[in-house]
Parts: C-alpha cells; sequence; structure tokens
C-alpha cells in the first residue's frame, strides 16, 4: 500500500465535501422543492415555519405568496407580497408580481399604481404601453401625461405614445412643445395618424410656418396619403385663406 | 328573389312582433294604452356584421332591456320594414359608415317618423354626403360643417345626468359634426364650442327631443383600443329613458323575486371525471366531481344548482371514461338541490362550423392535425402514460380547439347533440327528475335549428354573453343583454361569465373567479343590473384556489339580499319578461298579462308607491331597494291588475322573503299563501300594523310551526326554523289585543 491513493482520497474530499455542503439544500430550498414538486401544503407549512424565525427572509416569504397564492389564499398572499415591498425588498419583480395578483382581483387602481412605481426600463414595452392606456381609461390624464414624458425622456416612447402626449400637451396649452414633437416624430416619418397631421398642419400655419406645413403636407402626399385626407388639408389650408400648392 | 323572400319573411315576423306587442291577448278597450316595449335595431350586414357581433348587441342592448325594450334586429342591406302594415315604435341605429341605401332609409325614417316613431343614432347617421343634412333635419338639428381637427374645441356644456357616466371626455376630442338645435325643443346634453375663427361656433353632439336622440360619433363612450376596453360616456339609462320618453311605468325585471335580487348557479360539466389536487377524506386525487359534491352541493344544500353533464365524457364509445364517472354523475344528480341539465354530447365549440357539418370534411381535418402532430413512437408512448397518469380523458379528445367540436369519434348530428345528450342525463338522474335546460357549449352561439330542438324537447336553453362588471371590465358596457334571438328562436344568456373569462383560458390565476365579488356587487347597486349567476366548469373542482373562490362566492349567496332559485327558474323569469304584455287602463293603473315565468314589476322611481290592495289583483308584495320600487306579483294569477293608492290602506304586503309565495289570499288582518322555495325562510313584511303578528305553517295540514313577531312600523320579519323547509301553507295574522 502507498500512500498516494491516501493524498488523492484527501485531495477528493476537499473538493468534495464542500460541495455537498453547498448542495445540500436548506429549509427554504426544501420548502421551494415542495412546492415545484406539487407538495404544496407541506411547502406553505415550511415557509410558514422560516418566516415565523426569521420575518425578513425576503425568499421564504416570496414563495410563502406563491403557496398562498396556489391555495387561493389571495388576501393572505397580498399581505405576504405587501410586507415585502413594505420592507424596502424593492425587486421591481416583487412589485409586478403583486400588481399582477391586485389585476387578477380586480384591484385594477392598486396594480396600476404599483407597476408606475417600476422603473419604466424594468418593463417591457407591451406592459408599459398598457400602463399608459390604463391611465388614459381611467381618466388619470396628468398621470398619464407625466408616464408618457418620463417613457419619452427615457427615449422609451413609441411614435404613438409621443403622438399622443404631444396632444395631452396641447390639451394644456402647451402648443409649443407639441408642435416640436410632432414635428420630431414625422421627422422620422412615424407620424401616421391623421388627425395628428391635420393638427400639425394646423399649428404650423397658426405659427406663421406655412412653409414648413406645406412642405410636410406634400411629403405625405407623395407618401401616397389618399384623396380625402388630402381635400381635407387642402380644406384646412383654404380655412386659413391660404392655398395648399400640390406639385 | 332570394333577398326579396328573406324581406317578406322579415316583415311578417316583424309585423306580428309589433302586433302583439301592440295588442294585448284579451284586446284593448278605447281608454286603454298598450305599453309598446319593441324597438327596431338597425344594423348593417353589408359589412359582414351578424346581429350579435354588433355594437348594438354588445353594449346597447342591456341598457334596453334594463328599461323594459325588446330589440329585433333589422339588417338594412336586406331592405327595410314595412311600415304599411305596422309602424315600430322606436328606432336604434348604430352605424359606422354610410349604408348602401341611404336614400331609401331615409325616406323610410321620414314616413316612420311621421307616424311618431322616435329614433335614437349613436354614431354615423349612415346617411351618404347627399342626404346628411336631411336627416339630421329628422332629428331635429342643422349640420353646419365639420371640425377634423379639436385642439381649439372645448366643451362648453355638460349636462352631468346624462354625460360623464362612467368617465369623462377625453381631454383630446375625437372630430366631430358641427351641429345646430334647429328648435328650443332639441335639448343638448353636450356642447362643444372652438376657438377657431374658422369653425362655426357651438355644436350640440349629445341630444333629445321630439325625434328622439343622438349622440355624435367618439361621444357615446370613452374608447382605448389599445387595450380594448370601453366605458359609457353617456348615462345609456337616462339616455334612452329621455329620448324615448319613457315615462314611470312598470317595467318587467328579470333580476328580482319575492323582493330579493336572485341567486342561481349552474354548471357546465366539462371535466367532471377529471383528477383534482384536493383531496377529499382519504383519497389523495379526487375526480373533479366529486370534489364539487362533497365541498360545494352537500355543504351548502339550501343553495339549488343546475348541472350540465357533457355526454362524451360519460360515454366509452367516444373516450375513456373514468369508472366512478357514472356512479358519481347519479349520486350528485340525486341530490335534492342539484336540477339536472345537460351540456351537449360530442361538446360544439364553435356552433356555426357545425350547421353545414360535413363528416368526410371533418375526419379529414382530423388526418391532418394528426399528421402535422405527429411525434416519434417513444413521446407518443410518454404522452399515453402521462394522460394516464393524470387521467384527464378530456386531452385525449381534445384537438386544442382546431375541430370545431370536441368528441368527434361520432358524427355530429343536433338529435345527438342535443336529445340524446338530454336524455342521457334524464337517464342518470332518479326517476322523478327530469332534464330541464340544454347549457349551450363553447362559444355558445347555437343556430337556429338548434335552439329549435331544444325547445322541441320540452327544456329551456342558456349559456353565452359572458356578463361582467369588474375592476378589469369596470363598465355597464361589459353587461350582456337578455338573450340572443337568432331567427325565430331565442336562446337565454346566462345571467355572468364563468371562470374561464376569469382566468386566462383557466390558464393562470385560477383564484379569478373571486372577481365575481365585484361584479355582483357593482350590478347590485346602485341599481339592480343582474341576477347573482354564478356560473362554473366542473374542472374547477381540480384546484385549490378555484375552490376556495367558490365557496366565498357560495357564502355571498347565502347572504339576506338573494333568494336562490333553480337556473330554469331564472330562464322562464327571463323568457316572461319578451312575452308580458302591459296595458295601461287609467292613471296609475294597468293590466299585466301572458307574463310566463316572470313575477315582478320595477318601477325606477325612489318614490313610495302604495298599492290599492282594493282594487289590485294578483299583486302580492311591494319593495323599495336599489333606487327602485319593485312589486311582486302572485304567480297564481294570470292576469294582473296593478293599480297605486295615494296612501297606503292597511293590508300588510310582502316586503322581501328567500321563498316565492303564491295562491295568495287576503284574510282578516293578515294573508294565507303557499310557500316554496330553498333553506330556511326569511319573511320580511310591510304595511303591517304596529303589534304581535302570528305566522303559522303548515306541511299536509299538520302545524308545522307558530311563530310570533313584532311589527315595530319599520317592517315584520319572521325567521321559521332552521330545519323546516318548504313548501309549506302560511298564515300571516295580526294579533289583536294580544300583549305578548
Amino acid at each position: 500500500m502507498t500512500a498516494r491513493p491516501d493524498i488523492f482520497v484527501f485531495l477528493a474530499s476537499l473538493v468534495v465535501i464542500p460541495c455537498a455542503f453547498l448542495l445540500v439544500p436548506n429549509t427554504g430550498d426544501y420548502a421551494d422543492l415542495r412546492f415545484r414538486d406539487g407538495e404544496v401544503m407541506q411547502a406553505l407549512t415550511d415557509s410558514l415555519g422560516i418566516q415565523s424565525q426569521n420575518s425578513t427572509d425576503a425568499n421564504a416569504a416570496f414563495l410563502l405568496s406563491r403557496t398562498q397564492i396556489y391555495m387561493g389564499d389571495v388576501d393572505g398572499a397580498s399581505r405576504t407580497l405587501k410586507g415585502l415591498v413594505e420592507q424596502g425588498a424593492d425587486a421591481p419583480l416583487l412589485r409586478l408580481t403583486l400588481a399582477d395578483l391586485y389585476a387578477s382581483i380586480g384591484r385594477q387602481a392598486d396594480a396600476i399604481n404599483l407597476r408606475l412605481q417600476v422603473p419604466a426600463a424594468e418593463l417591457d414595452a407591451s406592459t408599459r404601453n398598457e400602463l399608459a392606456n390604463w391611465l388614459r381609461y381611467e381618466g388619470r390624464h396628468d398621470e398619464e401625461r407625466t408616464y408618457l414624458d418620463r417613457l419619452d425622456q427615457a427615449g422609451l416612447a413609441t411614435s404613438v405614445q409621443s403622438t399622443r402626449l404631444a396632444f395631452l400637451e396641447l390639451a394644456i396649452g402647451e402648443s409649443d412643445g407639441a408642435i416640436a414633437r410632432l414635428n420630431a416624430i414625422d421627422d422620422t416619418g412615424e407620424l401616421h395618424d391623421s388627425q395628428a397631421r391635420l393638427t400639425l398642419l394646423s399649428l404650423l400655419i397658426e405659427a406663421d410656418r406655412q412653409d414648413d406645413a406645406q412642405q410636410r403636407a406634400k411629403n405625405w402626399q407623395s407618401a401616397g396619403e389618399d384623396s380625402s385626407f388630402l381635400e381635407t388639408v387642402q380644406h384646412i389650408f383654404r380655412a386659413y385663406e391660404l392655398e395648399y400648392e400640390t406639385d | 328573389m332570394v333577398n326579396l323572400g328573406k324581406t317578406f319573411l322579415r316583415n311578417v315576423f316583424l309585423f306580428l312582433l309589433l302586433v302583439f306587442a301592440a295588442f294585448p291577448m284579451e284586446g284593448i278597450a278605447a281608454n286603454e294604452n298598450a305599453i309598446r316595449r319593441d324597438i327596431i335595431a338597425f344594423h348593417d350586414g353589408s359589412h359582414t356584421e351578424l346581429p350579435d357581433e354588433t355594437q348594438l348587441h354588445r353594449i346597447v342592448e342591456f341598457p334596453l332591456n334594463h328599461l323594459g325594450l325588446s330589440a329585433s334586429y333589422w339588417d338594412v342591406a336586406d331592405g327595410l320594414p314595412d311600415l304599411t302594415t305596422a309602424r315600430p315604435n322606436f328606432v336604434v341605429s348604430w352605424f359606422n359608415a354610410p349604408i348602401g341605401n341611404s336614400k331609401a332609409y331615409l325616406d323610410w325614417a321620414r314616413r316612420a317618423r311621421e307616424a311618431g316613431t322616435k329614433f335614437v343614432v349613436i354614431g354615423h347617421t349612415g346617411m351618404n354626403t347627399e342626404n346628411t343634412d336631411a336627416f339630421f333635419r329628422l332629428l331635429g338639428l342643422r349640420t353646419a360643417g365639420y371640425a377634423p381637427i379639436t385642439h381649439q374645441s372645448s366643451i362648453l356644456m355638460r349636462n352631468p345626468d346624462l354625460v360623464g357616466y362612467e368617465c369623462t371626455p377625453d381631454p383630446v376630442l375625437p372630430p366631430y359634426p358641427i351641429l345646430k338645435p334647429q328648435s328650443t325643443e332639441i335639448e343638448s346634453h353636450l356642447t362643444v364650442t372652438s376657438t377657431s375663427s374658422r369653425l362655426d361656433g357651438e355644436s350640440a353632439l349629445v341630444t333629445t327631443g321630439p325625434a328622439g336622440g343622438f349622440i355624435a360619433s367618439g361621444f357615446a363612450l370613452c374608447r382605448v383600443p389599445e387595450i380594448n376596453r370601453v366605458r359609457w360616456l353617456i348615462n345609456p339609462f337616462e339616455f334612452f329613458t329621455r329620448a324615448f320618453a319613457l315615462d314611470l311605468r312598470p317595467i318587467p325585471d328579470t333580476t328580482t323575486l319575492s323582493g330579493r335580487r336572485i341567486y342561481f348557479s349552474h354548471i357546465d360539466g366539462d371535466g367532471w371525471g377529471n383528477r383534482s389536487e384536493v383531496p377529499i377524506g382519504t383519497t389523495r386525487n379526487p375526480l373533479a366531481g366529486r370534489v364539487l359534491a362533497e365541498r360545494l352541493f352537500k355543504t351548502f344544500p339550501d343553495l339549488p344548482v343546475g348541472l350540465g353533464l357533457v355526454g362524451g365524457e360519460l360515454d366509452r364509445a367516444l373516450g375513456p371514461v373514468h369508472d366512478d364517472a357514472l356512479s358519481l354523475a347519479r349520486e350528485v344528480l340525486a341530490l335534492p338541490n342539484v336540477e339536472v341539465a345537460a351540456h351537449g354530447y360530442s361538446h360544439p365549440l364553435r356552433w356555426a362550423e357545425l350547421e353545414d357539418y360535413d363528416r368526410d370534411a371533418e375526419i379529414a381535418e382530423i388526418d391532418a392535425i394528426r399528421q402535422r402532430n405527429a411525434k416519434p413512437p417513444i413521446l407518443r408512448g410518454l404522452d399515453w402514460v402521462g394522460q394516464r397518469l393524470q387521467e384527464s380523458q378530456y386531452d385525449l379528445v381534445f384537438f386544442d380547439g382546431e375541430v370545431p367540436r370536441v368528441f368527434v369519434a361520432k358524427p355530429f348530428s343536433l338529435g345527438h347533440e342535443i336529445t340524446e345528450a338530454l336524455d342521457l342525463a334524464s337517464t342518470l338522474a332518479p326517476k322523478e327528475k327530469r332534464a330541464q335546460t340544454f347549457y349551450w357549449t363553447g362559444d355558445a352561439r347555437p343556430f337556429e335549428a338548434a335552439i329549435k330542438l331544444a325547445s322541441a324537447n320540452g327544456v329551456t336553453n342558456m349559456n353565452g354573453g359572458d356578463s361582467r362588471f369588474d375592476g378589469l371590465f369596470p363598465s355597464v358596457a361589459y353587461l350582456s343583454p337578455l338573450s340572443r334571438q337568432v331567427g325565430n328562436q331565442r336562446q337565454i344568456y346566462s345571467g355572468n361569465a364563468n371562470e374561464v373569462l376569469f382566468t386566462d383560458g383557466w390558464t393562470k390565476d385560477f383564484h379569478g373567479q373571486l372577481r365575481m365579488l365585484d361584479t355582483v356587487e357593482r350590478t347590485g347597486s346602485p341599481r339592480r343590473l343582474k341576477p347573482y349567476n354564478l356560473y362554473y366548469h366542473t374542472f374547477s373542482g381540480e384546484k385549490h384556489a378555484s375552490l376556495r373562490a367558490l365557496t366565498r362566492l357560495h357564502k355571498l349567496a347565502e347572504t339576506d339580499e338573494f333568494i336562490p332559485v333553480w337556473p330554469s327558474r331564472y330562464i322562464a323569469v327571463a323568457n316572461g319578461f319578451f312575452q308580458t304584455r302591459i296595458t295601461e287602463i287609467g292613471e296609475n293603473d294597468w293590466r299585466i298579462e301572458n307574463r310566463g315565468g316572470l313575477q315582478t314589476l320595477r318601477f325606477d322611481t325612489d318614490a313610495t308607491l302604495y298599492i290599492d290592495t282594493t282594487v289590485s289583483t294578483g299583486v302580492i308584495g311591494v319593495r323599495q331597494v336599489a333606487g327602485a320600487t319593485y312589486i311582486t306579483l302572485d304567480p297564481a294569477v294570470p292576469v294582473v291588475r296593478l293599480r297605486f293608492a295615494d296612501a297606503p290602506d292597511g293590508q300588510v304586503l310582502l316586503d322581501n322573503a328567500n321563498w316565492e309565495l303564491s295562491k295568495v289570499q287576503r284574510i282578516d288582518c293578515g294573508l294565507r299563501a303557499k310557500v316554496t322555495g330553498f333553506g330556511a325562510g326569511k319573511l320580511a313584511f310591510t304595511e303591517a300594523e304596529r303589534g304581535p303578528w302570528r305566522l303559522t305553517a303548515h306541511r299536509d295540514e299538520e302545524l308545522v310551526a307558530d311563530i310570533v313577531a313584532h311589527s315595530t312600523g319599520n317592517g315584520l320579519r319572521f325567521a321559521l326554523p332552521d330545519n323546516l323547509r318548504a313548501p309549506l301553507d302560511i298564515t300571516v295574522q295580526c294579533r289583536d289585543g294580544d300583549t305578548e
């Protein structure tokens, strides 16, 4: 017998034993595994136990909320998730999970408020769009304008959202800002809404920028706008006692 | 020729409809006035809209029903109704564009107006440019241009009673026509003005007047298409009341019996044999149907429920059936609080595709799907094992909705689908029970022959509609009308949506039906708009979360707001709405007949109304609740006379009860009645003079209860013993001189 195998065993144990310790699940992991394995009642009991020992264990609380939702205890899950948020656990996922839970039980206003607290960049484009439109639907137009402005400043606003922002600015009398915004959208070729185009024309004419108005109208015409739209364009020019000069 | 024939038949149908609406069965005396409840809803079929796809059906018909009106749909592309045979009382339209025959429609409207028809026009008039001015003149409006851009426009005047119901106008106004009222008779409820010198000043965009009413495009609803949501900008109840000049009158009401809000529950039996994750006793994964039986049907024995089983789930010729599924069905259908119904045999998913059924085409489609989805043998084996473990036979035959029905082993036929499904349900039930109702499957859009066959089987029919009114759908616009008319047949819609709509197609948020709590609250107050219909599928018994939600919803149904009834009872009420005839026979005096199962009239007033019991017949109760007065009628009295008095006449009347009263007889200082219903009786009376009152109850002439209660001036209430169940004969009588 030589000592070499013992050295190998010793060296191997240096690696294997810590790994084994690392791989052995802790109580929270066990609860999570049980939840995934369908042992929901046991997972619920485990996570409640962890919570009672350490109420700030965010992972356990999150698992608890999942088991509560699974069991249909939405009030309990709401309390658990809300507690986590109030403890300062500000992971966007947490707020969005709570927001989704609120929405699923019809507490849409609470869901909207929570989603508003999440940085816009953390939301996908679809959720951002939905959020802005829910603000509109709920008649929260000041907040809608503020939110769209946030998106715009972060470079996240779509052309449709920027157009809506311009209209909301117009509604509060900020016509200069609206003109600049609509012009910018049109410059990128993204101003497709006919009412927005006509409004921009009118604003430009009223701002004594008839040439700019003429040019933009010509651009739209050459891009294939239909005849009824062009009739309306001519009507608007005539209303200002101007002539729309077609090529 | 085809169109001519179709128009002729529709004219005949409309003629009969209007004649029956105008004239009650017994004829009308010269000084009597039949209350017309018919309204023609014009739509344009050339844009391929079926009646039930129109905004009129989905959004407008519900408030019309609530006001007592019954809509008939007319496709203007098929021609126009013949005014020489019958004149419609009311017309409503909601076109999106000019219709093909706008000149003919204008001429028709002129003649109808001359005869007194009132029009409500929402959105586009349907006129081409040439006829638009003339049509607006009919409505008492003059056109003065169009505002294609609105940044210089603002709201000058808004009548808050009519405009701003569920939302306020968007700060960005849509383009609008400039309309001027032609006379002082035209009342504007929303006037917009513009600071632009290029527009002709003010425009009346929501108006009512002698001709009816008008709502400009974009001003009926607040619409956010990006999230597919709408809300009523206009108060539809107030608007239609004013536009059609609907005076205070009895409205057939479908929400209420015995003064209480109707509760009924029904179940589509999909997933009857699926395994549940909810243990029952020592059984770790019982059948979903077993879970419902133990945790709901038996736990809430005082709440009736209709169970419509799917034939295909119980027929081994169509697919695997769990050994216990049939015995469980027999056991459950024998429960005293379970009503027998059927939910199809092969379970159609899209009915329209089955109207011209072709078995060969179906088989070819199935083969194509099988080939497309073919997997290697090893995966197919794993699938087979997985399905056996799951024991969810539904999945074995469900081609992901690609085929328009679920169980495809046998060819489709209406007889198999409806008659045999009803027969199977009745066979599984005890002898004294028969199937009462057919619950439509899938998209719940049956074609005319299907509804006709259900009726021919002697059963009622229901489903569809998907009403909800909650935080995610916070508008009356999401409440469905009472029914869907298909040719000469009528399909009654369910009262509320089922759990599939709250759970994203049963894929997540299995607790989602809790949102029904919100719907029930919003449809109960400030107006009582809908009954409480707890509607779900058997597969709701599979999940802890759905079962918990259902338990909570059952507990709500046990509260004193509701009267629990069979689903078929509600359907009889809803059918009664359409056949009820009301005749005004004097001042505050009406005759009501042919009402079928409908036993409540509503007056939309919170003023106190007193029944003249010396003249009225068949009137047994009155209750003020939810801003209205509900009059309870006696089911045993086919022709009712209702007259109001200026003051109470001292006769005791039913205020509310969780039971129905019939054959009510007035006796000295009290009444006798037969009572039926669920649970322990709770009866409240009004107009009872102060002092002690006695209620005695008999069953088969044996005294089973003798209760004394005191009338305090705020009503008289009796609570019968918990162990005493209807049917009973009761006597309620004051006890003069009793000092108890």
